[in-house]
């Protein structure tokens, strides 16, 4: 939350008064045609469309049909249709005469569809844009685009068109106070969040769409009982731009048309997840490792990452109150992965290799460090093998029969895995140690993790002043409207930190091998593979 | 927002408490602006009851020789010490010194009605100086003269009482607060300049010790006061999580929740508020003298029985 001036505000509840809604339909056959058929094919396929074969295919397919319909790109534009898709397009074709023989004429007939598209540089809806710009006069207005991604790309293809002062933004800076006269949104409405019309920053909102494509958006009311009439005093008063009237849902039988969320790209958590274990598992890397329950939280720029709720993680959260101590630094700050909202900028360590807190930690321990980590290494083992032999419950039994005051299921498998450094209370470090027969060792031991437990938090404190330093000198308007943002730290070996923000949270847990928390991954439902290095 | 906020403090539904929720299209001073309305609604009611001049005066009569008084004369605080009571000019009189032996020892003779004017002060045993012209009361004086009409400023800003709580982003609300110059239209084209805090007079924006009417609690701060604790008039959720995250410290009193419709948590907000009014609504609807809901904003407004 920014500071935002009276006569800025003033300007927005000014908008909010008079704003309307104006519709403009694009029609480009071609690329109708395109979007149909591919709808046809999926419905044809049916249950067969989620299997390995077609998935790939369809899963680029439809990304492409998604970006080409949210963004005003020309349809052989690399960022959306790179030379590699081609090859595979037509691999995937020669494979099918053998395995589907039967969907070979479709599949030809769409894939002709595509080429057509693929080497024309017709860009339609910057063709309707630039009409809009013409007949309204417009300036001082703001393109909106769903994809951050696209945004640059976007950038640069109307500049020459249109005039340079249009200024590109995503749904994230819409939230700021800066109002516009015009705001033209690419793609239907249904594809961005309400307050987008119903706390307009312009005063004339432009949904410019495909004309096939079906949006069936309304604005709701917010309370249960409102006060006053929503729907009447409302901003977003709906007109049609080049039509006389927008399509009603009932075309939607004939065939003609594309239902908007259809076009939107379904997030399927469980693929996410289980492409990332299963390829842990497939390299060797995950045998006989812990797992924990984690949370898939999807990153700007393709990305994900998962998290354990209970660890913490450094988040920067443009939208904090600067707290207690009314200070930028709050900022920034270490929560619970489970506190993480969609809209915060998660911060991961993507060069330098692993976990950063460890290696900090360990230059806090000094000498100590080896030992002290062999130490805890060698604790945990023995407690896993028990586990392992006799079962968790048993073991909380056991550690109970021995002067545990906190013993119980979860705290024994919290206790063995690599995250917790040790016991809250030293009766339950005191059983551990009698249970696997080191009750001598146990002070020594205890005095150890100790020593862990305030290094990582003096890390976690030192980490997060360097990061201070680069934040606070950082333009965090870059951050807000790519999503994305390196931070080097400034020591030898510090490595960078990049900012993603977190654009989706799965409603469930996975279980994940651990070494796998915490590292953002190039999700596998990113149909074009995106080359994004800082991933690795 | 001025209105709502005065009407939630000064409605008088005896055992049930007011709810109001708005949609709004941005917070920003919001929060204030309905403060404001609050903090002026009640300022016309004396902070320590309907106490007459009698009480006063009388409570003065009896207090101890030095008792260190603060005195208000015109727009100043003087310091002084109470020096016994007399007869002059055939009514009673309460004697007051604010100017030490060596400056020559000032003392006035206050009746009833100019006894008002005195109250014991917080401190000590204080230091007469020899001489005093006293510290400015209220440095914008004619702004706030001008939004209270009817009120005696000065007695405002020397009385404290909790009229408004805001829970939200304590940082911004005191730039909101603090920082944007207001000012109200005098005769002949002069303005009268000030801010809301002159207004709100925010506790936790002012120096320990002096009088206030308005207190802000940051949503990410554990500084909340225990729920009965402290009832103001009226609580102001600045936002879905400062909402979400306290109101169940806050049940005493009425509240403003303020959703800013592009901030985050918006519609779980709204969906608590929702709830609330499903399932704790009592049947009647408030009968208030609202504006209508300017457009761009959304409004629901109940009342709830007092726990």
């Amino acid at each position: 939350m920014k500071y935002v001036s009276f006569s800025e505000v003033g300007k927005i509840y000014e908008c909010g008064n008079t704003s309307v809604i104006v519709r403009h339909f694009v029609n480009y056959p071609e690329f109708g045609q395109f979007c149909l058929r591919l709808k046809q094919f999926e419905r044809l396929l049916g249950d067969a469309s989620g299997d390995g074969f077609w998935r790939p295919l369809l899963l680029k397919l439809k990304r492409y049909r998604f970006e080409m319909c949210a963004s005003p790109l020309p349809f052989d534009h690399p960022a959306v249709f790179p030379p590699s898709l081609s090859a595979l397009l037509y691999k995937t074709l020669k494979q099918c005469q053998e395995v589907y023989p039967g969907y070979v004429e479709h599949l030809e007939n769409l894939l002709l569809c595509l080429k057509t598209l693929a080497e024309s540089s017709a860009n339609p809806l910057l063709d309707s844009l630039a009409g809009l710009f013409n007949r309204n006069g417009m300036h001082k207005t703001a393109l909106l685009l769903k994809e951050s991604r696209l945004i640059p790309f976007t950038e640069k293809i109307i500049q020459p068109n249109i005039y340079n002062y249009v200024d590109c933004i995503n749904i994230q800076q819409y939230r700021g106070p800066k109002c516009y006269q015009a705001v033209i949104v690419i793609g239907p409405a249904r594809w961005y969040p309400e307050f987008i019309f119903s706390a307009p920053r312009a005063t004339e909102i432009h949904l410019l769409s495909y004309k096939w494509i079906m949006d069936k958006w309304k604005l709701r009311p917010v309370f249960a009982a409102s006060f006053n009439n929503a729907s009447d005093e409302s901003p977003g008063r709906q007109r049609t731009g080049n039509e006389s009237v927008v399509p009603e849902v009932k075309m939607l039988i004939a065939d003609t048309y594309i239902d908007c969320d259809e076009i939107l790209p379904a997030i399927n958590w469980d693929e996410i997840s289980s492409g990332i274990s299963k390829k842990h598992f497939q390299d060797g890397t995950g045998t006989g490792y812990e797992t924990v329950e984690a949370k898939l939280f999807l990153l700007e720029g393709l990305a994900a990452v998962f998290l354990d709720g209970n660890a913490k993680v450094l988040v920067i959260d443009l939208d904090e109150d600067e707290g207690d101590d009314d200070k930028e630094e709050a900022r920034v700050k270490r929560i619970h992965a489970e506190a993480v909202q969609e809209g915060m900028y998660l911060l991961l360590r993507t060069s330098g290799g692993g976990e950063y807190i460890i290696p900090v930690a360990d230059q806090i321990l000094g000498d100590y460090a080896q030992r002290a980590r062999e130490c805890q290494k060698h604790w945990k083992m023995l407690l896993r093998d028990n586990v392992n032999s006799k079962g968790s419950q048993a073991v909380a039994n056991s550690l109970k029969s021995l002067g545990s005051v906190r013993a119980n299921e979860t705290n024994v498998r919290n206790w063995m895995g690599e995250r917790s450094i040790k016991t809250a209370d030293y009766n339950d470090f005191l059983a551990i140690m009698r249970l696997i027969k080191m009750e001598k060792d146990a002070p020594e031991y205890w005095k150890l993790a100790e020593a862990i437990d305030e290094a990582h938090r003096k890390a976690g404190f030192h980490i997060r002043k360097l990061l201070m330093k680069q934040v606070l000198s950082a333009d965090l308007s870059i951050l807000e409207k790519t999503g994305k943002m390196d931070f080097e730290l400034e020591e030898e070996d510090g490595g960078s930190l990049t900012a993603f923000r977190v654009t989706g949270i799965s409603p469930a847990g996975y279980t994940v091998p651990l070494a796998k928390v915490g590292h953002p991954f190039e999700r596998e439902d990113d149909g074009y593979g995106h080359d994004d290095s800082s991933l690795r | 927002m001025i209105k709502l906020g005065h009407v939630l403090t000064t409605a008088d539904e005896q055992d049930k408490r007011l709810i109001a929720g708005l949609a709004i299209p941005a917070r920003a001073y919001a929060a204030c602006l309905t403060a404001a309305g609050g903090v002026m609604g009640r300022a016309s009611i004396p902070v320590n009851g309907p106490a007459g001049e009698e009480e006063h005066f009388n409570n003065l009569c009896r207090l101890e020789d030095g008792t260190s008084l603060n005195y208000i004369t015109g727009n100043r605080k003087k310091k002084a010490i109470f020096v016994g009571v007399t007869t002059f000019n055939g009514e009673r009189r309460i004697k007051i010194q604010t100017e030490s032996k060596e400056g020559g020892g000032l003392t006035e003779y206050l009746n009833k009605k100019m006894s008002l004017a005195v109250s014991v002060a917080s401190e000590g045993e204080i230091k007469l100086p020899k001489k005093q012209s006293g510290h400015k009361i209220v440095n914008r004086k004619a702004f706030l003269d001008n939004l209270l009409p009817g009120v005696d400023t000065n007695i405002f800003a020397l009385s404290s009482r909790l009229d408004c709580v805001i829970v939200g982003p304590a940082a911004l609300v005191r730039r909101e607060a603090t920082d944007t110059g207001l000012a109200v239209k005098l005769n002949r084209g002069k303005f009268a300049e000030g801010t809301f805090h002159d207004l709100l007079r925010v506790r936790r924006f002012l120096l320990e010790g002096k009088a206030y009417r308005t207190d802000v609690y940051p949503v990410s701060g554990s500084r909340q006061p225990v729920d009965g604790c402290t009832s103001p008039a009226v609580v102001i959720f600045d936002g879905a999580l400062a909402f979400l995250k306290w109101r169940k410290m806050w049940t005493g009193s009425n509240w403003i929740v303020l959703l800013d419709r592009t901030g985050p948590n918006f519609w779980d907000g709204a969906e608590a508020l929702n709830q609330d009014y499903i399932k704790n609504r009592t049947l009647k609807n408030p009968e208030l003298d609202m504006p209508p809901v300017p457009a761009g904003f959304e409004m629901i407004l109940y009342e709830v029985a007092q726990q």
